[in-house]
């Protein structure tokens, strides 16, 4: 374990799509934080921006880099780990804070370009952890002591993504072909996570933009599948996966009439309602599927 | 080794799996002391585990089996099984070897394998040999065939109840076993210590270990398998309900940058045969493969799978399974395949999902290598000297059979085990003979013919190949009551060697029999076992009888036990009567010819030449040619190593050269063979003026094969840059390319036709590789596409080849068989439409160049030479052996052996492996010095022949001839003409009999009489 994060206080890095579209991800994540007794520091405050979006990689190698390094002195400055809420924020970040710390003629072009926007060298003294794996970190059993609420009977389909498991060599996260983490990290809560067809696929966010229909099929594909298993919910921890399996559901119903009623949770808006967070706290009114039934399933313990 | 040091006369065989056992037998019969060493309780390795083999189908314990039985009973070889080598040191010719004896906690002498022990244990273990898919005991024999069938306690689960002890009729339990340290003195080491499979749990894409309806290949054969743990019932392990949708994925592990890069070889063609025997059992089942190339590169492989597809209906998918999902309903699995032909993904679902794994070297091999400082590659296999020596290893003394050194299949293997043999021989062949023991003669008892029958009757379970149908017991009883039958007896598995005591002591001595009779399988692979046993029981060999209820009765009747059992019956009667009349019979001995004639000059010939000479044998290599070499002269280097051709066989020309024991004839013609094993009289022409005529002893035919040229197949012969494979090797060699702009290479072009040359030429794709290498390096420029149906790269090191190919430009087109290339040719200009199956698009190219790649077929004078040898040629007149799987390197008739591309195209490296092995073959025939005859030969009875010659041209053999003899009658002498039968050659067939018109020839052993009472007893 990292000795900075010892304390359980991180650099929070929040990206740009979570406070544009889906902040209540960022207000549950820092609820359920507040109860944890995690701390986190606000990057964002710090002058940390894009992380280096993952797409830029392909375009414009160098660019990618030096952008994600940005931030990464940012932490280093503040002398604390990073926690990111986004998918493609931590597959950058986390890559990159690999990259930069394995390839010395890397690491040399970068801080020359760190150096010319007067921004400190890239020493490699921080880790990157995705929200969930901080968690882990924290440990399963540490978190269900501060649990005074759980679900009976709900059942879960959790999505992973894509970068928050791969490239696995960097990730390093969980096993990429049977991933479990966020299933035991929902089964604490007391609902159950259900197996099913579509899990390990790409939500498809990345074609949004390009080719709307065909996102929208794949849209489908997941949601009939998690319904085919059986599921009350979705259980999502990247703001791209919500859109695709939130925003993208409402348009499914209204281009081709079919309802599926699954909510689409950021995975610490479920674990908020165990802490005893109220709902609005956790931002549900901003989730476009409607995701009052799952109060329902909630007990006192 | 110094020169003139001593030598030992023993070797150590490491494994005890087919390799091992092959190489053994072959080495004991020369006449070298063997220790074969096997770290399981049993020898046997994969081979016994399998249910059939391919492509012949034979149930592959069955074909395994009487060698393993052999192995045990020989008297020159030393069985150490539950044993590991711990400790070699020394050097070629003097090893000394600590091997560990791992304790059984069973007295291996006195057990007698009966089983009571394992019964009364009350721990149940998974069971290894049938991949823990059933149990055994805690003390148990792996499997009810187990050589030696001596059980064995697994201390890791023994709950020390000791119930094993007291339950043992002999006391041949003891606890108080510890390891024991043997030392042995070899002077040679063969490692065959062959393959274990990748786990496949690593590819967690696929489930296995998750989803329970996803198994590996291994397991399914055991599921196949008769005697497994699903009693060869085809159903899945979720629910046990039978699999009638199932699904193959190959190259699980193989061919993949990030686990194995190898292709395992043998997995395309084993997974039809898992198809094939799926629908034999159920032809309603769906047998659905995924595969990348459908490597189906060995002798009757391809014609194999297109019976699959035509005749069973299996369906073949070019394409990957990306992953595998589970309904977790119905534990149906769903293949997620993309279909390469269709360029779309598909969701197969099937009952079952069958893994076809990477083979890899067995757990033990790095160990045992380190030990040896053995060079082994990245892989684990260990590292052959050169291409054309795959048996020797870095370490002289030291050398490899088998999978070890390689992925192969069993012809392969078996023929790899016996040309270790052969380099064994050559290196200890001063010391041949002198650590084994004087065969043991046989007491047997008088039978005189007016002695009242006492006939033994033991009726075989065969586990529940004859058991399932065929009421045993009943049998027995029935048996009981025939007359002169003293004793009858069932047995689980006569073949046993437990059996085999029970047989001598328990029926023959105790109940002084003059007959004895077994009812089982057939008498081909098991009647030598018992006849042995009778004459290790004082009884005449000659004097036994065996009935077939298995393959006569219950395969045949599977769904008609009642009636399958009353005709075991009358099988049963007919043999006992039979067995009254039968009389003892002895073999004779005929003196042989210690010299071997090679037929052929290329790098095949030279091989065998040298593995036979250096073994001390005089020998003859005979060429029709004005030089040596071969079709290897014509070459520039050979895959996939960077060896110019003519290095290779130059160096083999100055060995044969200059060997002293070797005779090299060139322009010479075999013009006639007279003669029989042993005493062969060739005739031979040289130079179309000389006469040589030679006595040997044993023939090696090497004669090689050509290459095809497709005349008016694809505009040859139209246009002098559409040219064959070979012959763009010419020029490569020469020098005679210019720099070209499109170069296409066409595969398959006259071979692994629907009908006519349906087979696979095995070396054509590494060829095209090979001279779109030697392009690249030349033309950097120059365009280079290779057009194919598949890419079939069946050997180490090959599949590596083809990535490099790849990564070097070399484009790789694939086309369907039904839409092959077209090619129109105009003056110079040539041009190819292909459609290409990945791009979904017709092509249409212009080339500079247009190389065919076409296969190799049979010599023109093989049908000559076949007549002379009077050996058979097979499918394609390619040369048939014996037997596909076990007999590789002999045939029918005794005495020629068969190497080479003259038996079926193969790489340098396979070739000249089969050449060493038949060298093992023919100098194991010569070792001995004298040829025994067989008892049951057909006898002419002169007092009655009219010499009219008709048993001379109906005899297969050839082993009857016309003499004149000479009849006196005081002072005036009649001349005659008798037929007279060669007992060397003579098989004992009787075809000669019915033909015979006055009735003069008799077959010993199959008398009128004795046929006659047959048919009697089967009527009335």
């Amino acid at each position: 374990m990292n000795e900075v994060s010892a304390n359980h206080r991180y650099a929070l890095f929040l990206g740009c799509t979570i406070p544009s579209r889906y902040n209540n991800y960022d207000a549950a994540a820092r609820k359920c934080a507040e109860i944890l007794e995690i701390e986190f520091v606000d990057m964002q405050q710090e002058g940390a921006g894009c992380c280096g979006p993952i797409f830029l990689r392909s375009v414009d190698f160098d660019t990618w880099i030096s952008m994600a390094a940005k931030n990464l002195v940012i932490a280093e400055r503040l002398n604390l780990d990073i926690v990111a809420l986004c998918n493609g924020c931590f597959g950058t970040l986390k890559e990159v804070n690999h990259l930069l710390k394995h390839d010395d003629q890397l690491r040399e072009r970068v801080n020359t370009v760190l150096s010319e926007s007067e921004l400190p060298e890239f020493k490699g003294t921080i880790e990157v952890y995705h929200f969930i794996k901080m968690l882990e970190k924290y440990g399963l059993e540490n978190i269900e002591r501060k649990m005074s609420l759980r679900f009976e009977d709900l059942k879960a389909a959790v999505f992973y993504g894509c970068h928050s498991l791969k490239p696995s060599a960097a990730a390093q996260v969980d096993d990429i072909e049977r991933p479990h983490l966020l299933e035991d990290l929902v089964e604490i809560t007391g609902a159950k996570a259900v197996e099913w067809d579509e899990q390990l696929k790409c939500c498809g966010g990345p074609i949004l933009a390009i080719n709307e229909k065909l996102a929208e099929e794949l849209a489908k594909k997941k949601l009939d599948s998690a319904k085919a298993a059986g599921a009350d919910c979705t259980v999502i921890i990247c703001p791209f996966c919500e859109v695709m399996f939130d925003v993208e559901q409402i348009k499914i119903e209204s281009d081709l009439g079919i309802k599926y009623d699954l909510p689409a949770l950021f995975y610490p808006q479920l674990l908020g309602l165990t802490l005893g967070l109220r709902f609005n706290e956790l931002g549900f009114q901003f989730n476009k599927v409607d995701a009052t039934k799952i109060r329902g399933f909630l007990k006192p313990i | 080794m110094e020169e003139g040091q001593q030598v030992t006369g023993a070797v150590l065989v490491i494994g005890g799996g087919v390799a091992g056992i092959q190489s053994a037998l072959d080495l004991a019969d020369g006449g070298f002391k063997v220790f074969l060493v096997e770290r399981e309780p049993s020898i046997g390795g994969r081979m016994a585990q399998l249910d059939k083999t391919f492509p012949t189908g034979d149930c592959s314990l069955c074909i395994l089996a009487p060698k393993m039985v052999e192995t045990m009973r020989h008297p020159n070889i030393e069985l150490l099984t539950y044993s590991e080598v711990k400790d070699v040191s020394g050097s070629v010719g003097n090893f000394d070897v600590k091997i560990l004896k791992k304790p059984r906690y069973v007295d291996g002498e006195t057990c007698t394998g009966c089983g009571q022990c394992s019964q009364i244990c009350p721990v149940y273990v998974p069971n290894e040999f049938d991949c823990n898919l059933g149990w055994r005991k805690a003390i148990y024999a792996p499997f009810p065939q187990a050589v030696p069938n001596i059980y064995t306690i697994d201390m890791d689960y023994c709950i020390r109840c000791r119930l094993c002890e007291g339950a043992c009729g002999p006391k041949s339990v003891d606890f108080n076993q510890r390891e024991e340290i043997r030392e042995i003195k070899v002077g040679a080491i063969v490692i065959a210590t062959g393959y274990d499979l990748y786990d496949a749990k690593t590819i967690s894409e696929y489930g296995y270990g998750i989803y329970p309806n996803v198994i590996t290949s291994l397991e399914f054969e055991r599921i196949m398998c008769a005697s497994g743990p699903t009693l060869g019932h085809i159903i899945r392990p979720s629910d046990l309900k039978d699999a009638k949708k199932i699904g193959w994925i190959q190259c699980c592990g193989s061919r993949n940058e990030k686990r194995k890069k190898y292709c395992s070889v043998v997995c395309c063609v084993y997974a039809t045969k898992h198809a094939i025997i799926t629908k034999e059992h159920d032809s309603e089942a769906e047998c659905h493969i995924c595969y990348i190339d459908l490597r189906a590169y060995g002798k009757g492989f391809n014609e194999y799978t297109q019976r699959a597809e035509n005749e069973y209906g299996v369906s073949y998918h070019r394409g990957r399974v990306c992953n595998i999902t589970e309904d977790p309903e119905t534990k149906d699995v769903i293949l997620h395949l993309f279909n390469f032909d269709t360029q779309e993904v598909e969701d197969l679902r099937v009952d079952l999902a069958i893994l076809s794994p990477a083979l890899i070297p067995s757990a033990g091999t790095e160990k045992l290598t380190k030990m040896l400082e053995i060079e082994t590659d990245e892989n684990g296999f260990l590292i052959e000297k050169e291409l054309t020596l795959i048996n020797e290893t870095n370490k002289p003394g030291i050398f490899v059979a088998g999978f070890a050194q390689g992925p192969k299949d069993i012809p392969d293997t078996v023929a790899q085990a016996s040309g270790a043999a052969a380099k064994v021989e050559a290196v200890l062949a001063s010391a041949r003979g002198t650590l084994i023991e004087e065969p043991p003669t046989y007491q047997l008892k008088e039978v005189k013919p007016e002695e009242e029958p006492r006939i033994g009757v033991m009726i075989c379970h065969c586990g529940i190949n004859i058991a399932g149908v065929v009421n045993v017991p009943e049998v027995v009883e029935y048996t009981k009551t025939l007359p002169n039958v003293v004793v009858a007896v069932e047995n689980k598995y006569a073949c046993s060697s437990e059996a085999q005591n029970v047989i001598k002591d328990e029926l023959i001595k105790e109940h002084n029999l003059n007959r004895f009779v077994v009812a089982a399988c057939t008498p081909r692979t098991h009647e030598p076992l018992f006849q042995t046993t009778c004459k290790e029981a004082g009884l005449n060999p000659y004097l036994f009888e065996f009935a077939n209820i298995r393959e006569h009765d219950s395969w045949v009747h599977m769904r008609q036990p009642k009636e399958a059992t009353e005709k075991a019956k009358d099988l049963v009667r007919m043999y006992v009567s039979k067995a009254r009349y039968l009389q003892p019979l002895v073999k004779g001995e005929i003196g042989l010819e210690q010299k071997v004639l090679v037929i052929g000059g290329g790098i095949t010939g030279m091989t065998a030449a040298l593995d036979s000479a250096n073994q001390g044998f005089e020998t003859y290599l005979v060429e029709k040619q004005s030089e040596l070499g071969g079709l290897l002269k014509d070459l520039h280097k050979v895959a996939p190593s960077d060896i110019y051709a003519t290095d290779i066989i130059g160096k083999k020309i100055r060995a044969v050269q200059g060997h002293h024991n070797i005779k090299v004839l060139l322009n010479t013609e075999i013009e006639d063979i007279k003669g029989f094993v042993g005493n062969f009289n060739v005739k031979l022409s040289i130079g179309n003026s000389e006469r040589k005529d030679i006595r040997i002893g044993a023939i090696i035919v090497a004669t090689g094969a050509k290459v095809f040229e497709p005349v008016d197949m694809d505009g040859y012969g139209t246009n002098s840059n559409i040219i064959t494979q070979l012959e763009l090797e010419q020029r490569l060699k020469n020098n005679e390319i210019s720099d070209l702009k499109n170069v296409l290479m066409i595969q398959c072009v006259g071979a692994r036709e629907k009908e006519g040359r349906t087979y696979c030429s095995r070396i054509c794709c590494t060829a095209a590789i090979k001279n779109a290498l030697t392009l690249r390096e030349r033309f950097p420029k120059t365009n280079i596409y290779i057009l194919n149906r598949d890419i079939i790269m069946p050997a180490k090191g090959l599949e590596e080849y083809y990535r490099l190919a790849r990564s070097q430009n070399i484009t790789f087109i694939r086309f369907h068989e039904d839409k092959p290339p077209v090619v129109t040719s105009e003056n110079d200009s040539v041009k190819v439409n292909v459609y290409d199956t990945s791009a979904k698009v017709e092509l249409c190219m212009n080339c500079d160049l247009l190389v065919l790649s076409t296969p190799l077929v049979s010599q023109d004078d093989a049908v000559n030479l076949q007549k002379q040898l009077k050996v058979p040629l097979g499918q394609d007149s390619f040369f048939l052996e014996a037997h596909m799987k076990l007999r590789p390197l002999d045939f029918a008739t005794d005495g020629v052996f068969i190497c080479g591309t003259a038996h079926y195209p193969k790489s340098v490296s396979e070739a000249t492996a089969q050449a060493s092995g038949a060298a093992s073959r023919a100098t194991i025939l010569l070792s001995t010095g004298v040829i025994e005859t067989i008892g049951y030969v057909s006898v002419v009875d002169e007092t009655r022949c009219i010499g009219c010659g008709t048993c001379v041209s109906i005899c297969p053999y050839s082993a009857i001839e016309t003499v004149e003899v000479f009849k006196k009658y005081e002072d005036i002498s009649i001349k005659e003409v008798k037929s007279r039968i060669n007992p060397a050659l003579c098989k004992g067939c009787g075809m000669c009999r019915p033909a015979c018109p006055v009735g003069a020839i008799s077959a010993k052993h199959f008398t009128e009489e004795q046929i006659m009472e047959m048919i009697k007893a089967c009527l009335f």
